[in-house]
């Protein structure tokens, strides 16, 4: 499946339901931007290609005792489409993973952040609705919320000589995994008119 | 506080309408407008000398009138100084006690964080698969409960400093092409720097005669 293939698939999107929640976010366009820019280098293109950012990045990760193991043997960018089940509401849903090790059963996904510690990450995870996203690609890809991983990428990292400690690995804890589970069921519970105009097919409940 | 202001405006005025002065003004009015000839070279010589007084003259008045200003901006800025001097240094040292304080905690953070890169390292080399969810959360968990303290109000800059073999070239490149320095500045006293370092050629600069109309 081309990305482009991906992005039209009539289903629902975690992207979908985090607008729901946090409206408008044309503002942080640069900030995506630059995101996706580095997604790309870390995950589509060999170290040797990488510009000298990203391979710094790309160092530090492989410091990282968790992260490495990840990362090792992984897909990079693999989408999957699956009906999932949340509440009353059973629906097609798709996601695009970042890196997915099917061997360890684990989902990562690559967060720029300007965070400095662990626990503000985690915060600003939560603060920008990606707790949803956590718990949506878990729903698709059939693994426990507590096996999405975020690799957080720091500033620090970009830098020459960057350590693991400049690689923030969080994952979500069971509170913040429950509140996901009450947004997603939120959006469906007032979306279904919608949902069932745009994925017609699909849209059981 | 002892000194008193007392200025005396009234003798600038007097200068400034001095018949000297006012002499001098017309005198520049009918001065030639060109300098074509000896004649016209010697009489605007004579006008310049004429208005170089007439400016020293007013210039010297206007010190003398603002010396007593300066002198009791002085004590004032002494004033401020006594009260302010104890209570800056106070805060440079301050500063500095809480940036060894943020060093020690960062140098803390950064010996925790290596022994449990250390210990995942060993507890995640001979983890099976079966068990790596399991052990990989534990450890991130982990993670999150070794932050120390965060102090607020810590801003980092980049600054540069010499660490070894400089590429000076590099470096005025690198500042010219940001726009943060003017070559002006570095032509300005760059011929004495040639004349002194015995420097006769650099590619691109010319050492020229610039000419300036010293008369006073």
């Amino acid at each position: 499946m081309t990305r482009d293939q991906f992005v039209y698939f009539p289903a629902l999107s975690c992207s979908r339901i985090k607008k729901h929640y946090t409206g408008d976010i044309s503002y942080a366009k640069a900030a995506l931007e630059l995101g996706v820019s580095l997604h790309h280098q870390l995950l589509d293109l060999k170290p040797e290609d990488m510009n000298l950012e990203a391979y710094n990045v790309h160092k530090a990760i492989s410091n990282h005792p968790v992260a490495k193991r990840i990362m090792n043997g992984a897909i990079n960018e693999h989408p999957m489409i699956k009906e999932v089940q949340v509440g009353r509401h059973t629906i097609e849903g798709k996601a695009m993973f970042d890196i997915y090790n099917k061997k360890l059963n684990v989902i990562a996904d690559i967060k720029t952040t300007s965070a400095k510690t662990l626990d503000v990450f985690g915060s600003d995870m939560v603060k920008h609705y990606n707790h949803i996203q956590a718990v949506w690609y878990s729903l698709i890809a059939g693994i426990d919320p507590k096996n999405f991983y975020y690799i957080g990428v720091t500033s620090r990292s970009k830098r020459s000589g960057s350590t693991s400690d400049s690689i923030l690995v969080y994952r979500h804890n069971d509170h913040e995994i429950a509140d996901a589970y009450k947004l997603i069921t939120g959006y469906l519970d007032t979306n279904i008119n919608e949902l069932k105009s745009n994925f017609n097919s699909s849209y059981k409940s | 506080m002892k000194a008193e202001l007392l200025l005396k405006v009234d003798s600038l005025y007097e200068v400034i309408n001095h018949s000297n002065t006012l002499k001098t003004q017309q005198l520049i009015k009918d001065a030639p407008s060109k300098v074509e000839d000896k004649l016209s070279y010697d009489i605007t010589e004579y006008t310049i000398k004429l208005a170089n007084e007439v400016v020293k003259s007013i210039e010297s008045m206007r010190k003398y009138v603002t010396t007593p200003i300066d002198a009791y901006k002085k004590q004032i800025m002494e004033l401020e100084k006594e009260a302010t001097e104890p209570l800056k240094m106070y805060i440079e040292s301050a500063k500095t006690k809480m940036l060894a304080y943020n060093e020690e905690l960062e140098r803390v953070q950064s010996e925790a964080n290596e022994k449990l890169r250390i210990e995942s390292e060993k507890a995640l080399s001979d983890v099976s698969i079966e068990d790596f969810s399991a052990l990989a959360g534990q450890l991130v968990d982990q993670s999150i409960s070794i932050n120390t303290e965060q102090p607020k109000n810590i801003r980092v800059t980049k600054k540069a400093r010499i660490c070894g073999e400089v590429n000076w070239s590099m470096v005025l490149n690198v500042l010219f092409a940001a726009e943060c320095l003017d070559y002006q500045d570095l032509l300005t006293p760059l011929a004495k720097a040639m004349e002194k370092c015995g420097v006769v050629k650099i590619d691109g600069i010319e050492i020229y005669d610039h000419k300036t109309q010293v008369i006073r």
